[in-house]
């Protein structure tokens, strides 16, 4: 019989940050609604909606749609991007696809092989 | 009627159970005594006798009243639980008992409160369920898979993974489950990554090699590995392992005049 008293530390919940938060060693696939902010870091294929921030690092390999209010993009993006407020892509990443938004940035060194759609707020 | 689940390896174990007996003749109190040494024994006991009690208490450590926690399946709905502790933990700083003398006097007092535990296949949890992921030969993480409401499927190599039963969280919320894994892989230079900005938290963890690598909300959730899964006392799981399918209400004896915050979150003030 093991005994009952070894008991390890449990951590404590991280309240203030994104809710969605998928590191790089993470790959993800399917769809996912939501009102809270998301980070992602690592491979994800599929959907995501959110009313909040989407931001895909460095590390990020999307593949799939994003439907957003602010997104910055500083990975791999392939697919289609609806982002009501503001999209930023920076210079480390690569975009293909459709990006449909009412402001954007692109930072010198950025790689964007995409269809754009503005509207005017 | 009273059940007093006492751990058997408990500090001062004969001045407390001399201490209890007092109590009991003071409060007249009827109960049936046992003196736990290992898990298997409280479910056991709950499983066969656990419908007969109206007031049961887990004495000793928080892992004698997680185990409580645990086999409520087994307890009457109206049943009450309680918690008279010998060392200081998270549980004595929710409940705001200071040692099981002044435990013995809140069960006295008998201030309840209805909080909602979830399901971890046939168990049950209150608050926060550790789950490790025990490592093979090889230096790297064994991979998990996640299936999130069926709408999300995840794979990672993790070490420890922690479900947050978000019932007991004051803050507004849309899922009543918060996963949160771990690898033990090197951080990248990211300033975003939350665990730099956590390092506090990760000391009071003890853990500093642990990494997030993924916090995801969640009504159900459903976990399996390429390795063994046990809980935070070493006991194997059974795979895959399903998380918040059932819930259940749980009656708890607090302190008279102890925030509901501290009860809940105590993270949030401490």
């Amino acid at each position: 019989m093991r005994n009952l008293f070894k008991k390890k530390p449990l951590t404590i919940p991280f309240n203030n940050f994104a809710e969605y938060y998928m590191g790089a060693e993470v790959t993800a696939s399917g769809n996912c609604k939501t009102d809270q902010d998301v980070y992602i870091d690592g491979r994800f294929h599929g959907e995501i909606k959110t009313t909040g921030l989407i931001e895909l690092a460095k590390n990020s390999k999307i593949e799939g749609d994003i439907d957003a209010r602010t997104a910055i993009i500083e990975g791999e993006f392939a697919g289609n991007a609806k982002v009501l407020d503001e999209l930023h892509i920076t210079s480390c990443a690569t975009v293909k696809g459709t990006l449909q938004t009412t402001n954007y940035i692109v930072d010198k060194g950025a790689v964007v092989n995409a269809r754009t759609k503005m509207e005017r707020t | 009627m009273y059940a007093l689940f006492l751990d058997k390896s408990a500090r001062d174990s004969s001045a407390l159970q001399a201490y209890l007996a007092t109590w009991k003749q003071t409060q007249k109190i009827v109960s049936e005594d046992y003196l736990i040494d290992n898990v298997e024994q409280i479910t056991t006991i709950c499983r066969e006798h656990g419908k007969k009690y109206s007031t049961i208490i887990g004495i000793g450590s928080e892992a004698t009243f997680q185990s409580l926690i645990s086999e409520s399946r087994y307890f009457d709905d109206k049943a009450v639980l309680a918690y008279i502790p010998t060392a200081v933990d998270t549980l004595t700083k929710r409940l705001g008992i200071k040692d099981y003398k002044d435990g013995c006097s809140i069960v006295a007092q008998r201030k309840i409160i209805e909080l909602t535990a979830l399901s971890i296949n046939q168990k049950y949890f209150l608050f926060d369920y550790r789950i490790d992921v025990v490592k093979g030969a090889t230096k790297d993480s064994p991979t998990t898979h996640i299936h999130l409401d069926k709408t999300m499927q995840i794979d990672l190599p993790t070490d420890v993974m922690i479900i947050h039963n978000r019932n007991q969280e004051l803050l507004p919320h849309n899922s009543p489950l918060l996963l949160e894994a771990y690898s033990q892989k090197n951080l990248s230079s990211d300033k975003r990554n939350v665990l730099k900005l956590a390092t506090q938290h990760l000391h009071n963890m003890g853990e500093d090699e642990k990494r997030l690598q993924l916090r995801v909300p969640a009504h159900t959730l459903q976990i399996d590995s390429s390795s063994e899964l046990v809980d935070e006392y070493n006991h194997k799981l059974k795979t895959p392992i399903v998380v918040g399918s059932q819930k259940k209400s749980i009656r708890l004896i607090v302190k008279k005049g102890q925030e509901l915050q501290a009860i809940l979150s105590p993270g949030l003030i401490s």
